[in-house]
């Protein structure tokens, strides 16, 4: 393999791959990375060798443009982005014009830059198989210009010694490198492995490395996507839209039960008090918007107006949002919220001091102030209330008067009929605001059917729903709920939520995406508080489904993404410990297990873990796809790479070599190899006979090795093809010499001991 | 590694000839014959009948008394060729070689008297002894392998070898030879000293056998020719040529020659592989070959940087840089 | 006058101070290795250090596995060129010779007793610990596991002398040229170096020196007559032996003798009379070599007399090696009083010609009418 070539394909693709990785950032524009990209591949072909004021020209016009850039960018400000400019600008200079090693490892470093800026920037999962692609890249990229830093070096010293003037700066010639060249198809596989190795020791350096320090720049997210479903305003006839669409926004982990919830998740975002007769809305803030103050342990407290007094069950949700349009600042999480957790990068992410969470107290919405546009962690404890609800036979009927301002509003121009009808439902329940809120919810679903159409009269929609259409999706139901109650005076409003998600089972958590958008309603009940009814049907409360084997995949992938957030951009010292603590636990008990007389008695039998379970979570099938998978990437890396050289080296062969040639030559380097092994001292320019002499010399069975030579010269130079009693004969005396050879090796060593 | 390289056009693409057994018989018989007379190094034997098979000359650097006379009688009498001995002096003259027109009395014109330079083996002894004057008439016939004397041209005979000898101890009232005029030889070598068994027969049969006397040839002149012939068609293959040009290339580059092996210098090599490979009964060069006989033929024909000293020890170093060469060179696979 | 006689060692070359941390790698018996940054090196633990800060600072994650990365290189650097120099052995081959100031070349043999590994990028060198001598260390790309393979080191020397290298270090920087990692062996050698010779044209002849303003053409004509022979056309009409020619009735030419060999005799006090006479003594030791050898070429013998010893004249080459050996090695003599302090020198026997070579302005020396003396001056050439 010629030096050269293979030396400007592993750089170019090095430059390559740093382009890449800026590009996936979204930081620069394309317009400007397809310029760079199209400077580069002119650079592959056409390399000037400038004269003395060209240089200065372009000299010149790098200060020019550098000056230009520290301008703009205190002007404009995002110096990041005007550095990696710069740095482009930079490298394409170079690859035009480095001839020297420095030149070469200049290059490099600028690469660098680029791969530090997008880590900075974006911390995708993308980052990860590039990362495997530019480490691998760079290991080659070292091993060359160490050679090529060789070359240079040697020549000098020999100009210098000879001349005894300078030192010269011509270019290197690399003819040295041409002849027999160091670079075989086994020194690539060797640093090849090497370049592994070093991908895999980053990667437990970076678990190891102990995580002391505090952020105070975190990383830029990508743009938010917004969340169609939500807005501060829900209008009606505006919702099928979004119920298709699989984009995850969030993903939540049931923290201490880890294959999910009995019933299916419910997330709570906001509530709306106004309904104008099309658009529900927030109109009353009379409750006050209070900051959550830290607590105990971080968790900041919810206010509730009328808690629960029965027995619930406490839920604990680790709930990763992605980043969000910036209207929406709810904190979603499932009713009813205890407390919320952040932790403190989380906090200083929101660019937020101690008060970044604030409950309002009368809509109990939860919102955060600060940035949206970026990832989020959050933990929310939540009582779960059981679906038939205990302490609420009482039929009081007296609600606060705060409550009654906001949530009992109903719309002027309200079709008498439907206050009609809700009395009509309610007339032969009782007076338990529960008992009305459970008659109405089951009118709804059992007369009414869940359809995406629209069609309903934009003027009433909702009369539209009710005594028209009677199907609608669960805007419509929600709101028929909402708007019954309120007419025979039960306090109810309109919830903004997500339902159901998808369970994720390679990750263990839900995936809730913009499909899963819901509407619901929570009622006031006197006692228990807001209790939450679900008047639509089920079939339409749950988002799109997701079946079949591509699905698979696509859960598979998506617990990667998350794998990636959780264990590489979130790692932090908590879960430094808690590693160390498990793998501590671990060994101890594997310990254990060894020793016959420690067996057995051991205080937490709860927390034992068998030797199985240990195995089995090590050796995790999903661990293993995730290291196959890396192997792929990087085999798929080599094999373009030589296919790259090989097509660019033109290999003319005009001649195929024959067979006869390749077999002899087998056979002629077995016999050196052996030799070696034996200690007798051949180098690369050991003619067949030296290495006989030195053969009978060491009396290493050189007859045979003699007639192995005969055959082979007479093949190899002599121009003739092998004899069939060759073919047969020959192979044999290959083994014979081996054997002779090993024979001696080993009465050799007993020899010296 | 041949892909990359242009094909070359040489000849001895394809054997034109196989070896028969008989022939390479035989060369083993010229050679150990000349050996058993000439008890000193096999390796200059070996690159004397080289020398004769590539249609070359030999330098000889020798001190005196190590049978560099025998040696020439020797292979003169395995091969029935005629053998010649100049002793060069310091007084000898252009015509003392090449001969001289007479004018004769009897026949009222001049008559060519042919010199001692036409024979088979010509054997130069201490040519450094001699004005640059005559060294150029020697060196010259050498050349043209013809003498011309007052306009007329006469051939000299075919086969024509002159082993020259230089005497590198004796520097009173010497004329070396310019390193120019050195690569006209296609080796320079040394005999050096017989080893003790050697040397113990030589002694016991000093003054009671003439070791030349009763020599048969082993080969006749016209076979001689045929076997030149023949070295020149021996298969060259493609990695050879390359392998010896790696090594040419390699002088031209060195940062420790002034000036490397000139194209005639690597067609020198070139014969001299073929004629050592059919001397060892081979149809075919192999890399050895080149091993074997590049310092011989190149060690004279570059020049080394800084030998402002000249002379024995430039050629020295000559060689010392050559064998450093050769070892790095990596052999064709 | 008091004399104090001092000889120092042969070499004229200053030795360089070692510093601590060198003797320190050197006397340490079980490790001696020596780590180093290359510049890119240094560059790459600074920006190392920089994504590190980074890294903890920021609390970035990805910084952190970047950081990793660049830590890894420096480990599986520091590894492989430990690797590398592992199970290596060099050989030193051959005694070679070496002039002042002219590049020559010595041989080494490495061999590689690893079983499995090949060694990369091995660099050896010779510890001289001397001030001025240029050295390109030899460079072997690959040695394969078990295999050995020959590589060339080229030196040169300032001044002649003997020089004592304290051994052969080992280097290698591979695989990545940010760290160059070297072993040392303390297997000494001492080298001979001869004084550098200046060619004929060089040197200027006093001229009052006789035997070497002939023309070499007439060489051949030196000596007795021992014979006649026929002159034939080509042979000079100087040597036509007229009376023979007169008697015969045809041209009759002589026949001259080989001429005898003359030999000559140098005679050198190697004697300063304080350290600032070195630099002219050093000269002086340049023209006893050229001067010598120039007549060695010009066929005449000669011989050596300096208070290290005395040489007698010969021809050849062989009499050529003692006599820039002699000189190569030639100590100085420190005696406040001067050549003529100490016992003064002489050639022995009968000589033909006596060339006295010193120094120093002074003349006495104790030299012979018919002898010559040779004052050397600032230039180097004959004054």
């Amino acid at each position: 393999m010629q030096f050269d070539i293979v030396s400007k394909v592993i750089v170019y693709l090095l430059v390559t791959t740093s382009l890449a990785m800026i590009g996936l950032s979204g930081e620069i524009p394309l317009f400007f990375l397809f310029l760079v990209a199209v400077g580069a591949a002119v650079s592959w072909v056409w390399r000037p060798n400038p004269t003395g004021w060209v240089t200065l020209v372009w000299n010149a016009g790098l200060v020019l443009i550098l000056v230009g850039l520290i301008f703009q960018s205190i002007v404009v400000g995002e110096w990041l982005t005007h550095a990696i400019l710069f740095a482009m600008v930079m490298m394409l200079s170079k690859l035009f014009g480095g001839i020297t090693a420095r030149d070469y490892f200049q290059l490099y470093a600028l690469t660098f830059l680029m791969v530090v800026s997008s880590a900075v920037l974006s911390p995708g999962i993308e980052f990860a198989v590039m990362f495997l692609v530019y480490t691998v890249l760079l290991t080659w990229a070292l091993v060359l210009l160490h050679l090529r830093r060789e070359a240079e070096v040697r020549a000098e010293q020999l100009t210098a010694i000879s001349s005894g003037t300078g030192l010269d700066t011509t270019p290197v010639s690399m003819d040295l490198w041409k002849t027999r060249s160091i670079l075989t198809p086994r020194f690539l596989v060797g640093t090849s492995v090497l370049a592994l190795l070093i991908f895999a020791s980053s990667a437990v350096i970076f678990f190891i490395f102990p995580r002391v320090g505090f952020g105070f720049l975190f990383g830029k997210g990508r743009e938010g996507q917004s969340i169609a479903g939500f807005s501060n305003k829900v209008q009606l006839g505006h919702f099928g839209v979004i119920k298709n669409n699989p984009q995850v926004i969030a993903r939540v982990e049931i923290v201490d039960s880890p294959d999910g919830l009995t019933e299916p998740l419910r997330l709570r975002g906001m509530s709306f008090d106004h309904y104008d007769g099309r658009v529900w809305s927030k109109k009353r803030i009379m409750g006050e918007n209070r900051p959550m103050i830290q607590g105990r342990g971080g968790h900041r407290l919810t206010y509730d107006p009328e808690p629960y007094p029965g027995p619930t069950r406490t839920v604990v949700q680790r709930i990763y949002l992605e980043p969000l349009d910036t209207d929406v600042h709810a904190v979603f999480g499932q009713p009813r919220i205890d407390a919320v957790v952040l932790d403190q990068s989380a906090i200083s992410a929101l660019q937020g001091k101690a008060r970044v969470l604030f409950q309002d107290t009368l809509s109990q919405d939860i919102t955060f102030r600060g940035a949206t546009d970026i990832s989020l962690v959050y933990d929310v404890h939540s009582r779960i209330i059981p679906a038939i609800p205990s302490g609420i036979d009482n039929a009081r009927a007296e609600f606060p008067s705060l409550v009654t301002d906001a949530y009992l509003q109903l719309p002027e121009q309200l079709n008498p009929n439907i206050s009609k009808l809700a009395t009509t439902i309610v007339r032969d329940v009782g007076d338990s605001p529960y008992d009305k809120a459970a008659a109405i919810r089951d009118y709804l679903l059992q007369n009414y059917t869940y359809s995406l159409q629209g069609g309903h009269n934009l003027g009433d929609p909702l009369a539209s729903f009710l005594f028209e259409r009677k199907a609608g999706h669960c805007e419509y139901f929600a709101t028929a709920l909402t708007i019954l109650l309120r007419t025979v005076g039960v306090p109810a409003r309109l919830v903004n939520g997500f339902f159901g998600g998808i369970w994720n089972p390679f990750g263990q958590y839900y995936e809730v995406r913009q499909g899963d958008a819901h509407a619901w309603v929570e009622v006031f009940i006197p006692g228990a508080g807001w209790l939450t009814f679900e008047p639509t049907p089920p079939s339409g409360a749950l988002g799109p489904p997701d079946e079949g084997a591509l699905s698979t995949l696509r859960r598979w992938l998506d617990s990667l993404k998350l794998s990636w957030y959780k264990w590489v951009v979130e790692y932090d010292l908590d879960k430094q410990l808690g590693v160390l603590r498990h793998i501590g636990q671990s060994l101890v008990h594997f310990g254990r297990e060894l020793m016959p007389d420690s067996a057995g008695v051991s205080d937490n039998k709860e927390r034992r873990m068998s030797l199985r379970e240990l195995f089995s979570s090590l050796f995790d099938w999903k661990n293993f796809a995730l290291i196959g998978g890396a192997l792929v990437v990087f085999f798929l890396l080599i094999g373009f790479v030589r296919r790259l050289i090989a097509f660019l080296t033109q290999k003319r062969r005009v001649d195929p070599v024959s067979d006869d040639v390749r077999i002899v030559r087998q056979w002629w380097h077995q016999v050196i190899q052996l030799s070696s092994k034996a200690g007798v001292p051949i180098t690369s320019s050991s003619t067949p006979e030296d290495i006989l002499a030195m053969l009978a010399t060491a009396d290493l069975a050189s007859d045979k090795a003699q007639k192995i030579a005969t055959v082979y010269q007479e093949v190899r130079f002599g121009g003739r093809s092998l004899r069939p009693t060759e073919r047969q004969e020959l192979p044999r005396i290959v083994q014979a010499f081996k054997k002779r050879g090993t024979d001696a090796l080993r009465a050799r060593r007993r020899l010296h001991g | 590694m041949t892909n990359q390289k242009p094909a070359l056009a040489v000849s001895g693409t394809v054997s034109s000839f196989t070896m028969d057994e008989k022939t390479a018989d035989r060369l083993t018989l010229l050679r150990t014959r000349v050996e058993s007379v000439f008890r000193g190094k096999r390796q200059a034997v070996e690159l004397v009948l080289v020398a004769l098979l590539a249609r070359g000359h030999v330098l000889l650097e020798d001190v005196p008394g190590v049978g560099k006379t025998t040696l020439a009688r020797a292979l003169a009498g395995s091969l029935d060729l005629h053998f010649q001995r100049i002793q060069f002096t310091s007084d000898l003259l252009p015509a003392d070689v090449v001969g001289v027109s007479v004018y004769s009395e009897t026949r009222q014109n001049f008559e060519f008297r042919p010199g001692p330079i036409f024979a088979n083996i010509v054997l130069a002894d201490e040519i450094n002894r001699t004005t640059p004057r005559t060294q150029s008439s020697l060196l010259e016939a050498m050349n043209e392998r013809q003498v011309t004397v007052d306009n007329q041209t006469f051939p000299l005979k075919e086969p024509f070898m002159v082993l020259a000898t230089q005497n590198p101890l004796e520097f009173s009232g010497t004329y070396p030879l310019p390193e120019s005029q050195l690569d006209r030889f296609l080796l320079r070598l040394s005999l050096g000293y017989p080893d003790r068994t050697a040397e113990v027969d030589i002694l016991r049969s000093y003054g009671h056998v003439d070791p030349c006397a009763d020599l048969t040839p082993v080969l006749s002149r016209d076979e001689v020719l045929k076997l030149q012939e023949q070295a020149s068609a021996i298969l060259v293959s493609d990695e050879v040529v390359h392998y010896l040009l790696d090594i040419v290339e390699r002088t031209r580059k060195s940062p420790q020659l002034e000036l490397g092996a000139s194209t005639r210098g690597a067609m020198a090599l070139y014969r001299g592989i073929q004629a050592r490979a059919l001397l060892l009964g081979r149809a075919y060069a192999v890399p050895q070959d080149v091993k074997s006989l590049c310092t011989a033929v190149l060690a004279h024909r570059v020049m080394v940087k800084d030998h402002g000293d000249g002379g024995i020890s430039a050629h020295r170093r000559a060689e010392a840089i050559l064998e450093e060469l050769l070892d790095r060179t990596p052999v064709p696979l | 006058m008091t004399s104090t006689v001092r000889t120092d060692l042969p070499v004229t070359a200053k030795r360089k101070t070692l510093k601590w941390r060198e003797r320190l790698m050197r006397s340490n018996r079980l490790f001696p290795r020596k780590l180093k940054l290359t510049r890119e090196g240094k560059f790459f633990v600074f920006i190392t250090s920089g994504v590190g800060f980074a890294a903890i600072n920021t609390g970035n994650n990805l910084m952190y596995l970047v950081l990793g990365m660049m830590l890894s290189l420096i480990i599986v650097s520091g590894i492989l060129s430990d690797l590398s120099l592992r199970g290596v052995e060099v050989v030193r081959e051959g005694s070679p010779l070496f002039t002042a100031g002219h590049t020559g070349v010595l041989k080494v043999f490495i061999t590689n007793h690893k079983r499995w590994l090949s060694s990369f990028s091995i660099e050896t060198e010779e510890v001289l610990d001397y001030e001025g001598i240029s050295q390109v260390p030899s460079h072997t790309l690959l040695i394969g596991a078990k295999k050995s393979e020959s590589a060339f080191i080229h030196l040169k020397f300032p001044v002649r002398g003997q020089y004592e290298s304290s051994g052969i270090a080992l280097a290698t920087s591979f695989p990545f040229s940010l760290f160059r990692k070297s072993r040392y062996f303390p297997v000494s050698e001492l080298f001979v170096v001869y004084p550098p010779i200046f060619s004929e044209d060089d040197l200027k002849f006093p001229q009052k020196e006789r035997g070497l303003d002939q023309s070499l053409a007439q060489i051949g004509r030196g000596g007795d007559i021992y014979g006649v022979k026929d002159h034939r056309p080509g042979d000079s009409v100087r040597d036509i032996h007229w009376k023979v020619t007169a008697r015969r009735g045809r041209l009759i030419a002589k026949e001259y003798d080989r001429p005898s060999m003359r030999a000559v005799w140098f005679v050198f006090p190697n004697v300063v009379r304080s350290e600032s006479e070195i630099a002219a003594f050093e000269r002086a030791v340049v023209r006893v070599a050229s001067l010598a050898v120039a007549y060695l070429d010009n066929s005449y013998q000669v011989g050596l007399v300096t208070y290290d010893g005395v040489l007698p004249p010969d021809a050849g080459p062989r009499q050529r090696s003692r006599l820039l050996h002699h000189l190569a090695c030639l100590s100085t003599v420190v005696s406040e009083g001067g050549p003529s302090a100490v016992a003064p020198l002489a050639a022995p026997g009968n000589v033909a010609e006596t060339i006295w070579v010193t120094h120093t302005d002074n003349h006495h020396l104790g030299a012979a009418d018919n002898n010559q003396t040779i004052r050397v001056g600032k230039s180097g050439l004959a004054v």
